[in-house]
């Protein structure tokens, strides 16, 4: 049997309706799915909820730092709280990209995340 | 420290433990000979090694950025900013051997092969065209750093020193308008660009006095120590025209005189080591290295 679904963030109106045809157990995957999205999306972020994730974010948190001292100076993060932001990758990124470039970073952020 | 920036500093270190000597038999007997053979050989080679190694090491940053990222373009200038330092080291080299005759005849080979004017040309390249396209990579540098808030506010000190590259630089233009009209004759094309030097020089200072309190601002890094070569090389470049200039006033005795070219190998060291700061800061999240120490401790260290 099938059940059809409509995303309920888009307007039919403006927007020809997304209408995702689910399968038995798909909905199962989707949670998954937006689970690890939030997960990442707060990882990304560096927002916290739970302990657990709290002490991966500071290990994150550590991690950037640490690289942000070596490649660009040791009060680079000092550029990035002056905005009243918390060292994340989100705040790191558009600086080291432009700074060291963009396959320099991709395989920084890989090893800010290794074991995570 | 970087493994080119090291080996920058060590072919310096024995580049000028030779200069030395040389320098000290200058001191002793009044002689310029081996102090002549030291600059013609040993200095001519020190040049083309580290412009050669700038155009590279810049050429590799170049490489690093992808084509629609912004530094990309600003690597791209100083490569070739680089570039006219390695062709115009090669041509004042080769100028330089012009006059020097092929062992076992007194007449000089190349003096026949090599057309006259080679030095001027290559102090052109050399000089007023690599610094226009220095201007225009630090600034672009600049743009970006003010994009993301790394440029600091000036200080009244700095707010000073501007103020007088900025009198010293009308000082400047009103001398060339004075020159190009009557009564001094219309100077060659090559003497007047040469004199573009100490305008784009003093833009040049007023570049480097932003990078040096960007550097202050984000402290001692990888990528803030390649700016801080640059600031080193533009402020030894000016040490190097200042001696120039007081050599041409008379101002310099003769033992200062000799020792006062020596400045041109830090230049050339500076300019060379800035682009290897880059590529060490661009390569090392690239290699296998261990993850930082924060605090002594590595994360491995701590968990």
């Amino acid at each position: 049997m099938k059940r059809r679904r409509s995303s309920p963030e888009i307007d039919g109106s403006v927007s020809p309706s997304l209408v995702i045809a689910a399968h038995p157990g798909e909905d199962l995957a989707v949670d998954e799915l937006s689970r690890k999205m939030l997960r990442w999306g707060r990882l990304w972020f560096g927002s916290s909820e739970d302990s657990e994730t709290s002490e991966v974010h500071r290990q994150i948190r550590e991690r950037l730092l640490s690289w942000l001292n070596l490649c660009i100076g040791r009060q680079a993060r000092g550029v990035l709280t002056s905005r009243g932001e918390d060292v994340s990758l989100a705040t790191s990124t558009p600086m080291l990209t432009a700074l060291l470039g963009r396959r320099a970073v991709r395989e920084l952020s890989r090893r800010v995340l290794n074991d995570l | 420290m970087p493994r080119f920036v090291r080996w920058i500093w060590r072919v310096l270190a024995i580049h000028l433990a030779i200069g030395l000597a040389a320098y000290l038999h200058f001191l002793v007997t009044g002689s310029y000979r081996y102090l002549t053979w030291y600059f013609l050989v040993f200095g001519t080679l020190f040049f083309l090694l580290t412009t050669a190694a700038e155009f590279f090491l810049s050429f590799e940053c170049r490489a690093g950025f992808e084509p629609d990222e912004p530094m990309r373009l600003a690597w791209t200038i100083i490569a070739l900013s680089s570039l006219a330092r390695f062709v115009s080291a090669s041509l004042i080299s080769l100028d330089h051997w012009r006059g020097v005759p092929v062992p076992g005849g007194t007449f000089p080979a190349l003096a026949v092969i090599l057309p006259r004017g080679l030095a001027q040309v290559g102090e052109v390249i050399g000089g007023p065209l690599s610094m226009v396209l220095l201007t225009i990579a630090l600034s672009r540098i600049l743009q970006i750093q003010r994009n993301f808030r790394i440029l600091s506010g000036l200080t009244r000190m700095d707010l000073l020193l501007i103020g007088l590259i900025g009198a010293i630089l009308f000082g400047e233009i009103a001398n060339f308008v004075r020159y190009l009209s009557p009564p001094y004759d219309h100077p060659p094309l090559t003497k007047w660009i040469l004199w573009l030097s100490d305008p784009l020089l003093s833009l040049l200072l007023v570049q480097a006095i932003l990078i040096r309190r960007s550097v202050i601002k984000v402290g001692l890094g990888l990528i803030s120590q390649c700016w801080e070569m640059y600031v080193i090389a533009i402020v030894t470049t000016l040490a190097g025209d200042t001696s120039i200039w007081a050599t041409g006033k008379g101002l310099l005795s003769e033992p200062l005189i000799a020792l006062s070219w020596y400045i041109w190998f830090f230049s050339a060291a500076a300019y060379a080591c800035a682009p290897a700061y880059q590529l060490a800061a661009m390569t090392l999240p690239l290699h296998e290295v261990a993850i930082p120490k924060i605090d002594g401790q590595s994360f491995f260290e701590r968990e």
